[in-house]
């Protein structure tokens, strides 16, 4: 009978730890959505298009992480900007993902300093979750657009963030590009397979540097990649100034071009661009291990779609 | 005569240019670059003041021993209270009764406690603090310490020990400070520190925090009055900032005098207003301030007329010398030499009166008449500065000299000489040169270049050596003597200087004088300026027979060549792998007649020797064979072995001074192309043998001549039966296209 007792006190201890609970347990709803502002204050539209949608994973992107010159020591430093202020809070039942987005220029830099900066990203993240009530954390997220010649280093980084939160029982993901996906991953949990600024913007010859079938099917080969794969679908649009048939810069769609010799492309995946790509994603990389992500929330950009549009490119 | 002062004087009005560029890897400056202005200087003890505006380390460190024992050495209470990490002082913390080396640690674990106690919550304190300041640090983030911050601060404002209450008055300061509780640090200011004495370390040390805590607290008036009383400009445009104000460094600096007009701090705000104003010298950059115009100058000169008639201030002569180089600035000299002795008048302090004294040496330098009694002075003021250069020498200024690197680019580095190189290089030796001196002009560059070195004698020589069958890059630090004869690295210095770029550039007559003149000085400032000068008869020798070479004085290069010693030419920054006398320049290369270390000496004996003969020769054929040999080692001399005649060759030179000629366009090149071109035609022009004619033109790679000209010469005949070898009958059209163009008739 004590032994019994014991088990079950054990087993109750497990459960009222923080960070112990399975993500299995708190399962939420189906879809999901990247938060990529500085500020993060929902407004009635976006929390009615998460609540309709039934989105139940917030991608949050916490902070950047960077290069910059310290003035004070004369050296450059790597450090976080960018941080995001939470005005808002976040809904219940909505689970968060923290995520940092590093620089090719911040992985460089942190070369043989991988562990001492896993530590700083991993528990900054923890911190501005725990400090702006995030709710139970199951999964971080690291974003970067890593090259061949980067690639260990992220993996040390990567390899070093899971064992700080291994004890914790949170996940790793990292996104995906579509040019990583012939390259082993490095050490995470689950992958986000971004469907995304997949052209040249800077191209005048670029017909949608968003999303273009063209632009990713070379890409999208029937591959067993290592790690479970959920996919991000854009959801948004711009313009794309060039004068002379040189980039300038992303502009507004509202922005006309007004001088002689500049020209803006406008850019804005459709509904059936993105269905006919999430088509072909799935056929030769499976469905999404948990569900579909769409990039980002913002009502601005998402009035273009409709709700069946959205429903059918979060449908699973 | 004219030709090279114009060329000296563009140069150096071209090195004066002002602003900023990059060199290949180090700024380069010019002499007119060096930073004169000087009222602030960081000594040792502001050093331990920290930065010249708080009291720290060593004074508490002081205080720590009154507290303790004064048996326990500084450096000990430094490593335990400033250089031990809070984990490790944790560990010890813990194990008290184990033995330790540090008499600090021994006295705080086994007979003082309290300070244990205190030095645990001091270092938790900053170790929070200095986790709370990284960039990574966000609320909540677990820091690792055994307190939290508000437990510290809490904790050392209970404490009620009356012999530490200072220290732990400080830390909670700190501690509240970092938790944005600034309206908490007032009141504890008000009530209970500030009427701590004066003189009291902990007070001092508290008192910024409180300027930062009224800042902060939106006090801005009061915040600015506290950091004015400690000269902290910058923090005052910080807070002037946050209130929604902008104004610059020099507002701020008024805002410091008009609160404390006799604020420590002023002359190191002022020094930094100023070298703002100072000109850059950068050498690649043509870009010029416009002084006159310029509002940051005009409104520093406002507030020196201000400060040096307010009747508050105990510095009237510090205002009155700015006032003295800003007029200068301005290029009103008369302005600057009036305030400067209004300065010489007033000033009281030692240091001060040194900068003062200087600037009257630079106004002098510009503003006398270049006669007799000028020099007199000049004579004098260069004694005075040279004693200064040789007193001031600190182990410092001896690594950087040694370096080389700092001196050759004219970077501010060792006031004294920086300003004898300033004032020598910039303002006398060209007005020296316009007034027809150049002796005097060389001898002073001489100085300037090379009297720190002389002084120092010592210089890194980097090279690459063999060990073990692997060449490997190596440095080792040798004599000036030792340096300038050693074959294993290039010298740097003498080959760059100022005073290598003037001789080089005077004319030979002019630079022959010279060296009269350092062999048989008339004067005590001729023997003043011979001493502190590099006056070595190889290097002398071979640069004046270099120039003799360049003006096709063969008979004078022999004599000033055979003089310099055989050690010497193993030495030197160039070298030769052809030889001159051949025309055909793919078979330039060195013949096994020609040593590398004495090349110039051997060109010039053969030259003088041909000289001779052809004076004497009576056959005109061997004659003219004599003179196309002399010939082409004229024009090669100056083409591909212009080692011969120069140092360099191109634009593009690493020295001080790297505005350089264009070498194939100069007046020398030409004449001696012009000479040449006229021997090999008079030479034709005497032969009346066939053979020796085809031979010339044979010599001189003029295949065609040879083949259509003389056919039925030995060499007509070699020509037509090889000339597929012979690049072909219109080797001369090709030739004309290539360097040795011009070997025709």
């Amino acid at each position: 009978m004590k032994k019994v007792l014991c088990y079950v006190m054990f087993a109750t201890m497990l459960c009222s730890c923080g960070g112990c609970g399975s993500r299995a347990d708190v399962e939420p709803g189906g879809g999901s959505i990247y938060h990529w502002k500085t500020v993060f204050a929902p407004n009635k539209a976006e929390l009615d298009f998460m609540k309709r949608h039934d989105i139940g994973r917030l991608y949050i992107k916490m902070f950047d992480v960077v290069v910059e010159q310290n003035y004070v020591s004369g050296c450059t430093e790597v450090v976080p900007v960018a941080t995001t202020r939470f005005q808002g809070a976040v809904p219940k039942g909505v689970e968060v993902v923290p995520v940092a987005y590093i620089t090719l220029e911040a992985l460089r830099e942190m070369q043989g300093k991988e562990v001492e900066y896993a530590e700083l990203i991993a528990e900054r993240m923890l911190a501005m979750c725990s400090y702006n009530e995030c709710g139970e954390i199951y999964e971080i997220q690291l974003d970067c657009d890593w090259t061949a010649s980067t690639r260990m280093t992220y993996d040390i980084l990567c390899q070093s963030v899971k064992e700080v939160l291994f004890e914790r029982g949170i996940d790793l993901s990292i996104t995906v590009r579509l040019h990583q996906l012939t390259e082993t991953p490095p050490a995470a949990d689950r992958g986000v397979l971004m469907l995304y600024n997949t052209g040249r913007l800077k191209s005048i010859d670029t017909k949608n540097s968003i999303l273009d079938i063209k632009d990713a099917k070379p890409y999208i080969k029937s591959v067993d990649y290592p790690i479970p794969l959920d996919y991000a679908y854009p959801t948004f649009g711009w313009g794309v100034k060039f004068v002379d048939g040189e980039f300038v810069s992303i502009v507004s769609e509202d922005e006309k071009a007004s001088e002689e010799g500049e020209y803006i492309r406008y850019e804005r995946p459709t509904s059936e661009d993105i269905l006919v790509v999430k088509a072909l994603v799935e056929e030769h990389l499976g469905k999404p291990s948990i569900g579909n992500i769409l990039y980002h929330l913002d009502m601005e950009q998402l009035k273009h779609y409709t709700h069946g549009e959205v429903d059918k490119i979060l449908a699973r | 005569m004219e030709k090279w002062i114009r060329y000296w004087l563009v140069s150096l009005l071209a090195l004066s240019g002002i602003g900023g560029a990059k060199a290949c890897w180090v700024d380069w400056y010019v002499p007119s670059g060096y930073y004169m202005y000087r009222v602030y200087e960081s000594t040792p003890q502001d050093e331990e003041r920290g930065a010249g505006r708080y009291p720290t380390m060593m004074e508490n460190c002081r205080e720590w021993q009154r507290l303790t024992s004064k048996d326990i050495p500084v450096e000990d209470i430094i490593e335990v209270v400033y250089k031990m990490p809070l984990e490790e002082f944790e560990m010890i913390y813990d194990n008290r009764q184990l033995p330790c080396e540090n008499g600090f640690v021994e006295w705080i674990t086994k007979r003082d406690t309290e300070i244990l106690d205190f030095l645990l919550l001091a270092k938790t304190n900053e170790y929070i603090r200095l986790k709370r300041n990284s960039r990574w640090y966000y609320p909540s983030m677990k820091i690792g310490a055994r307190m939290s911050l508000d437990e510290v601060a809490d904790r050392a404002l209970t404490m009620r020990s009356t012999r530490l209450r200072d220290r732990y008055l400080l830390q909670g300061v700190r501690a509240l400070f970092t938790l944005g509780r600034y309206q908490e640090c007032i009141d504890l200011w008000e009530n209970e520190v500030s009427k701590l004495p004066d003189a009291n370390l902990m007070r001092q040390l508290i008192y910024p925090y409180i300027a930062g805590a009224k800042c902060y607290a939106g006090n801005t008036d009061e915040a600015l009055e506290y950091f004015s009383q400690i000269g902290d400009i910058n923090s005052m445009l910080y807070c002037l900032g946050r209130a929604g104000e902008s104004i610059d460094a020099i507002d701020a600096l008024d805002l410091v005098c008009e609160h404390t007009p006799n604020s420590p701090y002023i002359r190191k705000a002022l020094q930094e207003c100023v070298r703002k104003l100072e000109p850059e010298g950068s050498f690649y950059s043509h870009y010029e301030l416009e002084l006159e115009e310029n509002e940051d100058l005009v409104k520093l000169y406002q507030l020196c007329l201000d400060m040096a008639s307010d009747k508050r201030s105990s510095e009237p002569a510090l205002w009155c010398y700015t006032a003295a180089f800003l007029s200068d600035l301005r290029e009103d000299i008369r302005g600057a030499s009036q305030w400067l002795k209004k300065a010489e008048s007033l000033v009281k302090d030692i240091y001060l009166e040194e900068s003062i004294r200087v600037m009257r040496i630079y106004l002098d330098s510009k503003m006398n008449p270049y006669d007799e009694s000028y020099e007199k002075r000049l004579y004098g003021q260069l004694k005075w500065l040279d004693e200064k250069i040789v007193h001031h020498i600190t182990d410092e200024v001896r690594e950087v000299t040694a370096h080389g690197y700092k001196l050759g680019f004219c970077e501010s580095y060792y006031y004294w000489n920086d300003m004898m190189r300033r004032i020598v290089l910039a303002e006398v030796c060209p007005r020296m040169l316009k007034k027809g001196k150049t002796t005097r002009a060389l001898q002073l560059a001489n100085m300037a270049s090379n009297r720190l070195l002389g002084i120092v004698d010592r210089q890194e020589m980097t090279f690459y050596e063999e060990v073990n069958g692997e060449y490997q890059y190596s440095s080792e630090d040798v004599t000036m003597e030792e340096y300038r004869y050693s074959a294993k690295d290039y010298n740097r210095m003498d080959y760059r200087s100022h005073f290598f770029e003037l001789i080089d550039s005077v004319g030979l007559d002019a630079a022959i004088a010279y060296v009269e003149c350092v062999e048989k000085p008339e004067t005590d400032f001729d023997r003043f300026l011979n001493e502190r000068g590099y006056i070595n008869r190889d290097y002398l020798y071979d640069i004046i027979g270099t120039q003799c070479l360049r003006n096709m004085r063969y008979e004078e290069a022999v004599r000033y060549l055979s003089v310099v010693s055989k050690r010497y030419r193993h030495h030197l920054n160039v070298y030769m792998n052809y030889d001159p006398f051949v025309a055909d320049h793919s078979r330039l290369l060195v013949a096994a007649s020609y040593h590398n270390d004495d090349f110039k000496y051997a060109f010039a004996r053969e030259m003088h020797s041909l000289e001779e003969s052809i004076k004497t020769m009576e056959d005109p054929n061997r004659r003219a064979q004599l003179m196309v040999r002399y010939a082409i080692g004229m024009k090669n001399s100056f083409e591909r072995c212009w080692a011969l005649t120069q140092y360099y060759v191109g634009t593009n030179y690493y020295a001080s001074a790297c505005e350089k000629r264009d070498w194939e366009n100069d007046h020398y090149t030409e004449a001696a192309m012009r000479c040449s071109r006229q021997i090999i035609n008079d030479a034709c022009g005497i032969v009346t043998d066939d053979e020796v004619g085809a031979e010339i033109q044979y010599t001189l790679c003029n295949f065609r001549t040879v083949a259509m000209q003389y056919p039925n010469t030995k060499m007509g005949q070699l020509v037509k039966g090889e000339c597929d070898n012979l690049y072909d009958h219109h080797a001369e059209k090709r030739q004309r296209r290539l360097c040795y163009s011009s070997y025709s008739y």
